[in-house]
């Protein structure tokens, strides 16, 4: 009995992966081994019993009968689809304004600490967090001071949150 | 609106170009002329036939989804064909998610015993009649593994190369050719028994 890689090698010979190096090494072995060859016979006497074998099933159903659950399927698949309206020009573009006005507000909010102190608190600040892409959260370490700073307008449940916590 | 006996004569090609802008007799017609072969893919990879029909169905309905994306690059024919192994390869995963590891798959990582085996030299389908043949075929397919069956349909049907049938099951073309090797082995195996059984 040849190993296990000889016996894939020989299958791959019959289906014709094989590189054409290796074809002709498996062919010549196929020809003096009595075990390769009995191998290669099973196995193409397997695929041709296969061949041809799906023919000549047919569908046990009437076209008519069939065709109704497939049309059924597809107007209901169609009618469950939601319409889906295309975005407006003002819900595409705050959409890509979102993030560059969130930078804007660290940069303003940064200038804003430079020219109350005099020194740049970048220096000494981190930006500590940021929760989602409308709250960044800036520890200000020179000033012990922890700035969060929303997006307008705050209409995020963490802003609410706060708002909710500032107020009571 | 185009008549009856155009759409009856009209080419693939045609039939999907109306149904593309939404014309269901057209699509129709579509699934009149391959429904068998649909149904026979089906019926190769779950060998059940209610599964077979309603898994078929399904990927009468997902093609009409998807019309949009076919370009022509293959016949409707056998692009029909791939949606439907993959309906059948997801309900297939579904079913082996829900089940327990076969005894076919611990055979299969261990070298299982078909490695060992004598090969069958009698031809055993040798001088059968179609009929006949593809009785015990049948027979000895629905023996087999969803793993080794599904290989099998893909090598032998689909004609898909071995890099072809390991992106189709997601494995490697390692797994493919063992896979492929025990299920013919074991499909020859089991002719051969079929043949004792029916033979005086």
């Amino acid at each position: 009995m040849n190993d296990f890689n000889t016996q894939m090698k020989i299958q791959a010979f019959l289906d014709g992966e094989l590189p054409e190096a290796e074809a002709r090494e498996i062919a010549a072995l196929i020809a003096r081994d009595r075990d390769a060859a009995a191998l290669h016979t099973e196995l193409k006497n397997t695929r041709r019993a296969l061949a041809g074998a799906e023919q000549g099933i047919t569908l046990p159903e009437t076209r008519e009968f069939y065709w109704s659950k497939i049309s059924r399927e597809i107007e209901k698949t169609e009618r469950a689809e939601p319409v889906q309206a295309a975005p407006t020009l003002w819900q595409m573009l705050s959409r890509l304004l979102k993030p560059v006005v969130a930078v804007a507000v660290v940069v303003l909010a940064g200038f804003l600490v430079f020219h109350q102190t005099g020194t740049s608190t970048f220096d000494g600040g981190v930006l500590v967090a940021s929760v989602d892409e409308d709250v960044i959260t800036y520890r200000d370490e020179a000033n012990d001071t922890t700035y969060v700073l929303f997006s307008y307008p705050a209409e995020n449940a963490v802003a609410n949150d706060a708002n909710d916590a500032t107020l009571n | 609106m185009p008549n009856e006996s155009h759409y009856a004569t009209a080419e693939d090609k045609a039939l999907v170009a109306q149904a593309k802008q939404g014309d269901m007799r057209a699509f129709e017609e579509l699934v009149a002329r391959h429904r068998d072969k649909i149904y026979g893919r089906a019926y190769s990879m779950m060998r059940n036939e209610t599964e077979a029909i309603d898994l078929s169905q399904d990927a009468w309905v997902k093609a009409w989804q998807r019309l949009a994306q076919f370009q022509g690059d293959s016949s409707f024919a056998t692009w029909m064909t791939r949606i439907t192994i993959n309906v059948c390869l997801d309900q297939l995963r579904r079913l082996k998610r829900v089940r327990a590891e076969s005894i076919e798959a611990l055979d299969e990582e261990s070298g299982g015993v078909e490695r060992q085996m004598e090969p069958v030299m009698v031809n055993p389908t040798e001088r059968l009649e179609r009929g006949e043949l593809r009785k015990r075929i049948d027979e000895a397919m629905s023996k087999l593994s969803h793993e080794h069956r599904t290989v099998l349909v893909l090598c032998e049907f689909e004609e898909m190369e071995y890099k072809e049938i390991a992106k189709t099951m997601e494995c490697s073309i390692g797994t493919v050719m063992s896979r492929l090797f025990y299920a013919r082995r074991k499909l020859a195996a089991m002719l051969q028994d079929l043949k004792g059984k029916n033979e005086p």
